[in-house]
């Protein structure tokens, strides 16, 4: 049997989306409270039960997409899902670099890059800021758009 | 019937996929949250549980509409109580002069480390104040019970006013978000180097130490 590892560069976005995925699931199922109080810092105009709600589903949504990213089941799905969330993703973070909150986005935890806190006194790194966050969700909510509107593998029934 | 539907499986549209996907998320985020230390609190904390959580918070100032304020900033958030004898004592005592401006924080001073246990012990005794360095709006979402809010990137004032309130030698501890919170070492350094407090402890587990240890307990916030 022959098989044929086909790397363009579809797959590799899928896979640059998966990991960041997969990060941030990881990065809030390491403390879902801490994620809560991210949530709340946005100010959103949304009742505290669906915040709580949202602090306890999300990463493992996020997670879910990752998987069914880098795996290839569920192909569309998962990435309708991506786009959706990238979204929302955008529109909070938007509103929070528009008022200016001071703030971390709760995306990413980089502590082990050495990067949790800005050192300088600020306490937030600017790769943790709304700003940058606003930028990456856009990026990240292009890169999703493009994977979905693109053709999908359809031999295997589960892969959408 | 066509024949052929027998053999070629259909396959579920996108919507039904994206149902199953957040119904798998929604069930295994409830179950992890309910077995998780640091899981998200259903109930709503109480408005102000310094009072019950502290038994040392009763004997402060307080008046028929509950504790008094010491000091108040809608804007920033930041509101001083005398959630403890100390300080009650504390704010009693004279003002210290503070200076204008608050300038960016120095080398970060070596000071005691407390545990939770440890502050839970002082603070029940109303031996210390407890400080929070986090952003208002965390403090405002949860904090400990007892705990004072003062942002480490509080603007000069709100130290002026800080340091108005509570004398050098007011004995203090102050805790951030976790281990790895950067503020609580911000807020250290500010307080001893540029407002002459000596008497300053630090939680390093921060709030996250609290959940891990207070697993049941009810955090005092807003919402």
């Amino acid at each position: 049997m022959k098989i044929t590892l086909e790397l363009n560069r579809r797959h590799l976005l899928r896979g640059l989306l998966a990991i960041i995925f997969l990060w941030a699931a990881l990065s809030k199922l390491a403390n879902p409270q801490d994620f809560f109080s991210h949530l709340v810092a946005y100010q959103l105009p949304l009742p505290a039960g669906l915040l709580r709600l949202t602090a306890v589903v999300l990463p493992w949504l996020e997670l879910c997409c990752g998987l069914a990213l880098l795996s290839g089941v569920w192909l569309r799905a998962a990435l309708a899902w991506t786009v959706l969330l990238c979204g929302v993703f955008v529109l909070a973070t938007g509103q929070a670099w528009g008022r200016g909150l001071e703030i971390s986005c709760g995306c990413l935890n980089l502590d082990w890059l050495g990067l949790g806190g800005d050192p300088k006194g600020a306490g937030v790194h600017w790769l943790q800021s709304p700003g940058f966050a606003f930028v990456r969700a856009s990026l990240l909510g292009i890169v999703a758009v493009y994977l979905f509107r693109g053709p999908v593998r359809t031999e295997n029934p589960a892969t959408d | 019937m066509n024949p052929l539907d027998s053999t070629v499986p259909e396959t579920p549209p996108t919507a039904a996929r994206m149902g199953a996907m957040l119904v798998v998320a929604l069930l295994l985020g409830l179950a992890f949250n309910t077995m998780n230390p640091l899981g998200v609190r259903w109930s709503l904390p109480a408005k102000d549980t310094a009072a019950s959580a502290n038994p040392a918070a009763n004997q402060g100032p307080t008046s028929p509409r509950g504790p008094v304020p010491l000091y108040n900033n809608e804007t920033l958030g930041l509101s001083l109580e005398a959630e403890s004898p100390t300080a009650a004592r504390a704010a009693a005592v004279a003002p210290v002069a503070a200076p204008a401006i608050a300038p960016a924080p120095s080398v970060v001073p070596s000071v005691p480390s407390l545990t939770w246990p440890e502050t839970r012990q002082l603070l029940a005794t109303g031996q210390i104040v407890l400080v929070d360095a986090r952003a208002a709006a965390y403090y405002q979402t949860e904090h400990i019970p007892g705990a004072i809010s003062l942002p480490a990137a509080s603007s000069p004032a709100d130290f002026a006013a800080f340091a108005a309130k509570y004398p050098k030698a007011t004995p203090f501890v102050v805790y951030c978000g976790s281990a790895s919170c950067p503020l609580s070492n911000q807020l250290v350094s500010l307080l001893m180097s540029q407002y002459g407090y000596t008497n300053i402890r630090e939680m390093p587990g921060g709030f996250v130490e609290y959940r891990q240890v207070e697993s049941q307990a009810a955090p005092g916030g807003a919402r």
